[in-house]
């Protein structure tokens, strides 16, 4: 029986490397090494001690059948409390990180970020109406979730009245859009009642994963998750899409629907991420590049890469934002001023020159 | 001989107003080298893009295999031809290699990915162009000339049996140029037809056997080379004398200084 698993994974990982030049699927097989690690230890992080053991004979009394039980206050600990923040860090980093690589390719430009069509300024004004309001947490989610489906789809309508739709006019009304809903995240600032309202909204906007519940996970996890399974389906063709739009369309690809989907899933994605903890930028325009510098710019391997390096890359910030000082330092924050200096460090070391 | 790919009646604007050709009639048969002259801003991009629908036409048809081509979808046109554009650059640095294996695209389903049969089909692509030495640059890195031919390989990727070219030499040196058109010859040899335009009347000399001569929204003139490459036509068509001279193994097109 064991002997036939082994033989079925060895036969299923044969055939994944034959796709993959060799290189890079051991690459991306060794990136998983570290996303793991730092999955575990990520448990022993906070101030209720728990030891490596603990973690291991809670996970494995939980998800394999075990004829012993852990303490109910252990339990609360790793599963209500530990676990959906480290699923949620490692959810979100990906999500922005694979949207950042898809909007990458779709836009022919390694500078754009998934909030360029305006997702997450919409996104910031939904939550921060939603707090103006009084609206509990859970409203504040879906509020922050339709606002960035709104700005996206209001980005397209007015593109759509200019002759000659091309993906840079898509980018300009992009602009147009995310100023103007960040005009209108100052104005819910400055009506906000200073005591309460305010200090809620100018947390939520900074980023922050230290409210995550499993019922979050359970409400943005699916659309995160669907979009970035199809975002991970078509990625070979964002290849062919990043040729230009008449190339693509001379090999065959009906840019229009493709275009569309990826637009779709990655406003999706972005839109359940913020929904979950906020504003994070930087990590959807720095991964990829991390990405692309490990496995090369071949979208077949580096969705897949920037997914694992996403994940590892916001869980590894959320651990320092709990631990550095006492109390937690927002998320938005630490991303800029760890991953600006280490994306410039990155730039003057690669060979390549976009020029 | 039944024709590949027909034209009929073909009228194109941008505005709606103001046509850019109208009335354009001509079929291209199974190992036709047509070459589309004329100066620049005559239409013969805007033409050669009508042909596989990056443009679709104001009016008339444009028949693949006598199929109506507005009845099929990108992936059915882009199996049949291939389309190669003046220039190209990319934006990330692909390699070759994989830049080639994009050429399977119209043959493979929106979710899929090419496999072992498509890296073949790349790899034998590479190979008829004496170029599998490229194969794991850059894409950015290489020059003109070379990008040029991992294009061509690209397009041979589609096993297409129409190749468009968009002025294939107008980037390239003096001997890429007729390296280029010697690759043309051979592929119509093998059974490709090709539709291309050029700035060069000489060169549909040395490669085409039907050429076209593209003025005030129309074809002034179309035949064989001989007929079509007069004195007369290329002082209409660009306003400068040209002497066309045999010189042993064919004949040239060369131009006078202008007094």
């Amino acid at each position: 029986m064991i002997k036939t698993i082994k033989l079925k994974i060895t036969d299923v990982l044969g055939n994944i490397s034959n796709k993959f030049t060799a290189h890079n699927i051991s690459v991306t097989i060794l990136l998983i090494i570290p996303l793991v690690l730092l999955f575990l230890f990520s448990f022993l992080i906070g101030r209720y001690p728990v030891s490596p053991l603990d973690v291991i004979t809670a996970l494995y009394a939980k998800f394999l059948p075990a004829n012993y039980s852990i303490s109910p206050s252990l339990d609360t600990i790793i599963f209500q409390i530990r676990l959906p923040r480290i699923i949620a860090a490692m959810m979100v980093g990906a999500a922005l990180s694979v949207a950042g690589a898809s909007f990458q390719g779709l836009f022919r430009n390694p500078l754009v970020a998934p909030d360029k069509l305006g997702v997450t300024a919409g996104a910031g004004f939904g939550a921060a109406l939603a707090i103006l309001l009084s609206l509990g947490g859970l409203m504040i989610q879906i509020s922050a979730f339709i606002g960035g489906l709104v700005a996206v789809t209001l980005t397209y309508l007015f593109s759509k009245t200019f002759k000659g739709t091309s993906m840079l006019t898509l980018v300009l009304c992009g602009i147009a859009v995310e100023s103007f809903f960040a005009a209108l995240i100052a104005l819910s600032k400055y009506v906000a009642d200073p005591f309460q309202q305010l200090p809620t909204i100018v947390f939520w906007l900074m980023g922050s994963l230290a409210a995550v519940t499993n019922q979050d996970l359970l409400l943005m996890g699916p659309p995160i998750i669907i979009g970035i399974i199809i975002l991970l389906l078509i990625r070979w063709r964002i290849n062919v899409l990043s040729m230009g739009e008449e190339e693509a369309q001379s090999m065959g690809v009906n840019i229009k629907s493709l275009q569309a989907i990826i637009i779709v899933s990655c406003t999706v994605i972005t839109a359940s991420a913020v929904g979950i903890c906020g504003i994070i930028g930087w990590i959807g325009l720095v991964i990829p590049h991390v990405a692309r510098m490990i496995v090369g710019p071949d979208h077949k391997v580096l969705l897949p890469a920037s997914i694992i390096l996403g994940a590892f890359f916001l869980l590894l910030i959320d651990d320092v934002s709990r631990t550095m000082i006492s109390v937690e330092i927002p998320l938005g924050i630490l991303t800029a001023i760890i991953g600006a200096p280490f994306f410039l460090y990155l730039l003057s070391k690669s060979k390549e020159v976009w020029a | 001989m039944s024709s590949i790919i027909e034209i009929i009646d073909a009228s194109f604007s941008y505005d709606g107003y103001n046509k850019i050709f109208e009335g354009i009639n001509f079929s291209v048969e199974k190992g036709d080298i047509f070459c589309i002259l004329g100066a620049n801003g005559t239409g013969k991009t805007t033409l050669i893009k009508c042909l596989n629908r990056l443009m679709e036409l104001d009016s008339g048809k444009v028949l693949l295999n006598n199929q109506d081509i507005y009845s099929l979808s990108h992936s059915e046109i882009a199996k049949n031809i291939g389309y190669i554009p003046q220039i190209h650059n990319s934006t990330f640095p692909f390699s070759v290699f994989d830049v080639v294996l994009m050429g399977r695209a119209p043959h493979l389903d929106l979710f899929e990915s090419p496999g072992e049969k498509d890296f073949k089909i790349a790899e034998k692509s590479l190979e008829s162009l004496n170029i599998s030495y490229l194969k794991d640059k850059p894409y950015t890195e290489i020059s003109g000339g070379e990008r040029q031919l991992v294009f061509i390989a690209l397009v041979l990727t589609q096993e297409p049996s129409v190749l468009l070219l968009d002025e294939p030499t107008s980037h390239l040196d003096f001997g890429n140029q007729i390296r280029t058109l010697n690759i043309i010859e051979k592929l119509s040899k093998k059974g490709l037809s090709v539709v291309m335009s050029s700035h060069f009347p000489d060169q549909a000399f040395i490669s085409a056997n039907k050429v076209a001569i593209m003025r005030d929204k129309n074809f002034i003139d179309m035949g064989t080379p001989e007929e079509v490459i007069t004195e007369q036509n290329m002082a209409k068509t660009y306003g400068i004398h040209v002497k066309i001279v045999d010189i042993g193994d064919r004949v040239a097109c060369v131009p006078l200084k202008i007094k």
